[in-house]
């Protein structure tokens, strides 16, 4: 069983605060606005800065919906011979708290629906997959969903698989991450100098990965994943773990780091963050490729953030263009390249990354498919 | 698709409450680290120490995650107080895999699985085909749920409120010599059940290779 199949990121249906669909989400980011809103009800008395769905369906709703997309968008998965990989670190959840605030008990609320494996569920119940596989790495969940449609696939495991991100905007999360110190009171700024934080959000992506080519499809070359083993809430003062999943991933992509021409950065806006993953990044790259975080304008849409920016690395590789960083003045490492505008050039590899609460880090290397 | 896997360890342990003994103190030598591991943490490090092995890439898997962390933030945001930033940290379902790597200065492949019912199948799972990558590997499986308000939620009929079983294994190319019949374990949480059965194989078997058969 060794890896025999390249693999493909075939298609992808999105929603984020940005937009209910990855052409709209990509829309967003290029113009530069944020789509960060100020929100009541998640922190008593306060209004945060939330990414919210712009949608008044419910969240479920809105995932089955993006699932029925990608369907119509691949007429060649066959669903009982797919399976689904989830990412999400709120799984449930809003549906308990909904239940546990409105009736003050647990006793309305089932296992099943607080639990991670609900999105899961919920999706097999609906479109018939063959099976389904559930992480919760925090913010790196659906890159290690993704990385194991890797194996999957390039071992001929599977054909076909499908990932999902997927997490919605929960007053636990928005009061964990508010009392953590790390919740910003403003729009963040990613990789500025007066960054104070991120922007909790919610959002969706449902990707389609298979063996085979398709059209405006780009392949996944190569997934780092690594552990910090430093701090339950801090990073690597000198990024070794951040490091080593970027390395890992350009070694399987089988690329050496100057091919890279734009950074989807994890880029959260929090002060340990940004510091060190510009220093990770400048130590690996220097100042070549475009360093971009989607997150000034999508928000931090927690365990579903890998999924979503793969499928906007995607969108810049197939259309050759680079979103700005938005919210930034004056950066934080000044050897980076930051664009403030968006900028066309020729795309043809890109390296996305997500680092997550505990230590854990995974990176992406996406790469142009060129016609045979 | 199947993939086998020789077992080449194991450990197991489980309690009516909370579990006791977990040699914490020699496990965890910093004091500090040591007073805020969460349940699932503690129970994860001991059977992680009993195998021996705490460098192998690692998947663990947990159901309900700190199922009493997260309804105490419920039950402050309720009432109006502050949450926890410990109770919030604690609160993330991969907490157990982050504390064995600081325990373990393990910097490699650790994740996290959560499927319910299935979770200790998705353990194996998920270990057989990193098993294809990786010279060893540590699966680990647990669940506490031993907090105040259990019986509003458990209709399951769990009375091991805590329990977890960890196997150390390889991919090898052998035949399967314990066959897993689905078995289903009364008070135990069934999200174990599937690590549960092949522990209990083995001590039936007492001796020789013991090789499993996972479906992918």
């Amino acid at each position: 069983m060794k890896r025999v199949n390249s693999v493909y990121l075939n298609a992808f249906s999105c929603a984020c605060a940005a937009g209910v669909t990855i052409e709209e989400i990509f829309e967003t980011l290029l113009r530069g606005n944020s789509a960060i809103t100020l929100q009541e009800g998640y922190v008593e008395g306060q209004s945060m800065p939330l990414g919210k769905i712009p949608s008044e369906r419910d969240f479920f709703a809105l995932l089955e919906e993006n699932v029925a997309l990608l369907l119509s968008k691949t007429p060649w998965l066959i669903p009982s011979e797919t399976i689904v990989l989830v990412g999400s670190s709120v799984g449930g959840m809003c549906r308990a708290e909904k239940t546990f605030f409105g009736e003050g008990s647990l006793k309305g609320i089932t296992v099943e629906e607080l639990s991670i494996r609900a999105i899961a569920d919920e999706v097999c119940q609906k479109f018939g997959f063959k099976s389904a596989l559930s992480f919760s790495t925090a913010c790196t969940s659906s890159s290690i969903a993704l990385d194991f449609a890797y194996d999957l696939i390039s071992r001929e495991l599977y054909k076909t698989v499908v990932v999902i991100g997927a997490d919605e905007l929960s007053r636990s999360a928005v009061n964990g991450f508010d009392r953590l110190g790390i919740a910003s009171h403003s729009p963040t700024r990613p990789f500025d100098v007066e960054r104070n934080g991120i922007n909790v959000a919610e959002g969706i992506a449902v990707l389609a990965l298979s063996s085979s080519k398709t059209p405006e499809c780009v392949e996944i070359m190569g997934c780092g994943v690594s552990s910090d083993a430093y701090n339950i809430t801090h990073p690597h003062p000198q990024g070794e773990g951040a490091m080593a999943a970027m390395n890992q991933a350009l070694e399987k992509a089988g690329l050496e780091a100057s091919k890279i021409d734009y950074i989807n950065a994890h880029g959260t806006g929090t002060v340990a963050n940004d510091e060190i993953e510009s220093v990770s990044i400048e130590k690996i790259f220097g100042s070549k490729p475009f360093v971009v975080s989607t997150k000034a304008v999508t928000g931090h849409t927690l365990g579903a953030c890998g999924a979503l920016e793969a499928a906007i690395s995607a969108m810049s590789i197939v259309h050759n263009i680079i979103p700005p960083c938005v919210n930034l003045k004056t950066p934080v490492n000044t050897i980076l390249s930051h664009p403030l505008e968006a900028t066309k050039i020729e795309v043809n590899y890109v390296l996305s990354n997500a680092f997550g609460f505990g230590g854990g880090n995974a990176s992406l290397v996406l790469g142009k498919v060129h016609a045979d | 698709m199947q993939i086998n896997l020789e077992i080449l360890g194991f450990a197991t342990v489980e309690d009516s409450q909370k579990c006791t003994a977990l040699n914490e103190k020699r496990v965890v030598s910093d004091m500090m680290l040591r007073r805020r591991l969460t349940r699932n943490a503690r129970i994860s490090l001991y059977l992680t120490d009993q195998i021996g092995d705490f460098t192998s890439p690692v998947v663990i898997g947990n159901a309900y995650g700190e199922v009493g962390e997260t309804f105490d933030i419920l039950r402050c945001i309720a009432i109006n107080e502050t949450v926890s930033p410990t109770a919030f940290q604690n609160s993330v379902h991969n907490t157990p895999a982050s504390y064995l790597s600081i325990v373990g200065e393990n910097k490699g492949y650790i994740t996290t699985v959560s499927d319910l019912h299935a979770t200790s199948t998705s353990v194996l799972k998920v270990g057989a085909v990193k098993s294809l990558s990786y010279d060893t590997l540590l699966l680990i499986v647990s669940d506490s749920v031993d907090f105040e308000r259990v019986s509003e939620l458990n209709r399951c009929g769990i009375t091991l409120k805590e329990c977890g079983v960890a196997l150390r294994v390889r991919h090898t190319t052998k035949e399967p010599t314990v066959i897993l019949e689905g078995k289903k374990y009364a008070g135990y949480s069934p999200s174990i059940w599937s690590m549960l059965e092949i522990v209990e194989k083995l001590r039936e078997a007492k001796s020789g290779e013991a090789i499993i058969a996972i479906e992918i």
